[in-house]
Order: C-alpha cells, then structure tokens, then sequence
C-alpha cells in the first residue's frame, strides 16, 4: 500500500496564551529561553542551538530527572515569522520513535493573545509496546480519525 | 516479551476508517472467528469480507490462521495501542510546554514591570 498522506494520524493541541505573538514567536526559537519551558516533564534543557533558516539544523539537549542525556534533533522546513514553523522532530532514544516525525506550529494573534496550533505528525512505527489488551471494546470506534 | 508491530500507522488508520472493518475488529474482540462465518454477520459477500481481511492484515490489526480448512481470524491490539499512545503522548507534551511557556512569559513580563516601578 502506499503512503496513506491525506489521512495523517496527528497529535493536534490548539492553544491560546495571553502573551503578545512576537514575545511567543521569539521565546519558541531563543536558547535561552528554551531552558525555561521546554522540554518533557522533569527534563532540563542543558544546550540548545538553533539555525534558524529553511534548510538549517536544531540539537536541543536535556537531562532527564534519572540523570539521563536525551538529544532532540530536526531540520527546519518551513519559516515564516512570527506566523508559522515547520519543522521534523527525532530523538535520539528509540522508545519515543528514532525516526523524524514533523511539527508545525502556527501563531495566531489575537489582540494581545497568542493562539498557538501545534499538529505533530508523521509517526510511523512503535516499538514501544507493552501490549495491554484491555479496554478496546468501544474504543474502536473512538478511532475513526478519517 | 511483547512482539513489535511494524504496521505502519498510516495502515492502521487506514484500517480503521471504513465502518465494516470497524465492525469486523469488534467482532473479533468478542472472540476468534472463522472468516466464513464473518460474512453471515454483513450484507457483503465473502470475497468482499476476504478484501477487508487482507486490509487489516496489513494493519497487523487482523492475525489468520489456517486450522484444516478453516481460516480463523483472531485480533491483535498492539497497534491500536501503538496508535493511541504514541497521540496521547505527543498531545500532553505539547499542552504541558505550552503551559510552561505562558507561565515563564508572565513571569517576565511581571519582572519587567517590577524593574519599571522599581527604577
């Protein structure tokens, strides 16, 4: 079969923060800043670099609250400022999937609000799998994204 | 130790877009069943049942077995947890470093205001 493109499984989060579209826009893509929100619950931004043109590479390092390293590392795709980023997305640990997935994040001002629209997507396999086989009935049709 | 599931979730997806299909796996879940015997369950004939079979075969959803000279289906949930976990994680990372960004943005917008007064 052949790549399923029109229907993309994704994770979709829709936010809107009262913070102005230009401070959001820069503290998504500044280093500094970085280390201060970012990264997976626990984890603490110990580097990152960011080239910031279409084409230019991303390394953000964090420490993980076991005391592990974890790289996240993409390419930026698309650029258009203070409005909208693409950009793919791999770790370096296979559980979380050691293939590049893609994020786009629009910004979308709202007065002195910003919303943000996040679609990640592009995930392809998991080998992750503990294999619960609890709860499915129902579920099933819970999963019609198409 | 668990098997890997090397569906491709566009698979899985695809599987599970069509209501038939959808109504297969439930089937399944209730218990094993002959692939002869899921098509006395629709309006469609075998050969249709044996297409949509084959579709989620390749979803890894759908595991057949030949037992003398029946065709047993039998349900496999991995890649539906694969599929699941894989959104619900990405979903609650993102609505967290969101949070986090509007709590460190306020905060400096609070200490800049602060130095304002202050100076």
């Amino acid at each position: 079969m052949g790549e399923n493109t029109e229907n993309t499984i994704e994770a979709i989060v829709d936010k809107t923060i009262p913070i102005a579209i230009e401070k959001v826009y820069d503290a998504w893509l500044n280093p500094e800043s970085l280390k201060s929100w970012f990264g997976p619950p626990g984890h603490v931004v110990t580097n990152a670099e960011l080239d910031i043109r279409i084409g230019g590479f991303y390394t953000i390092a964090m420490r993980s609250p076991e005391n592990q390293t974890y790289t996240l590392t993409g390419k930026f795709i698309e650029i258009i400022p203070i409005k909208k980023l693409v950009y793919t997305w791999r770790w370096d640990q296979s559980e979380l999937g050691d293939y590049d997935t893609e994020v786009s994040v629009d910004f979308i001002s709202i007065s002195n609000s910003t919303r943000i629209v996040i679609h990640h997507q592009k995930f392809r396999t998991a080998e992750h799998c503990e294999g619960h086989k609890v709860g499915w009935e129902g579920s099933i049709e819970r999963l019609k994204f198409l | 130790m668990v098997h890997y599931s090397k569906a491709n979730l566009d698979n899985i997806f695809f599987a599970l877009s069509d209501s038939v299909r959808r109504e297969i796996l439930t089937l399944l879940l209730r218990s094993e069943i002959n692939i002869k015997n899921i098509s006395t369950h629709f309006q469609i004939t075998l050969q249709g049942v044996i297409k949509h079979i084959k579709i989620l075969e390749r979803a890894n959803l759908v595991q057949k077995e030949k037992i003398g000279r029946e065709n047993i289906c039998r349900i496999n949930t991995i890649p539906l947890t694969d599929a699941t976990e894989f959104i619900n994680y990405y979903t609650q990372f993102w609505q967290h470093n969101i949070d986090n960004l509007s709590d460190y943005l306020i905060s400096m917008e609070k200490k800049m205001e602060g130095d304002k007064t202050n100076g």
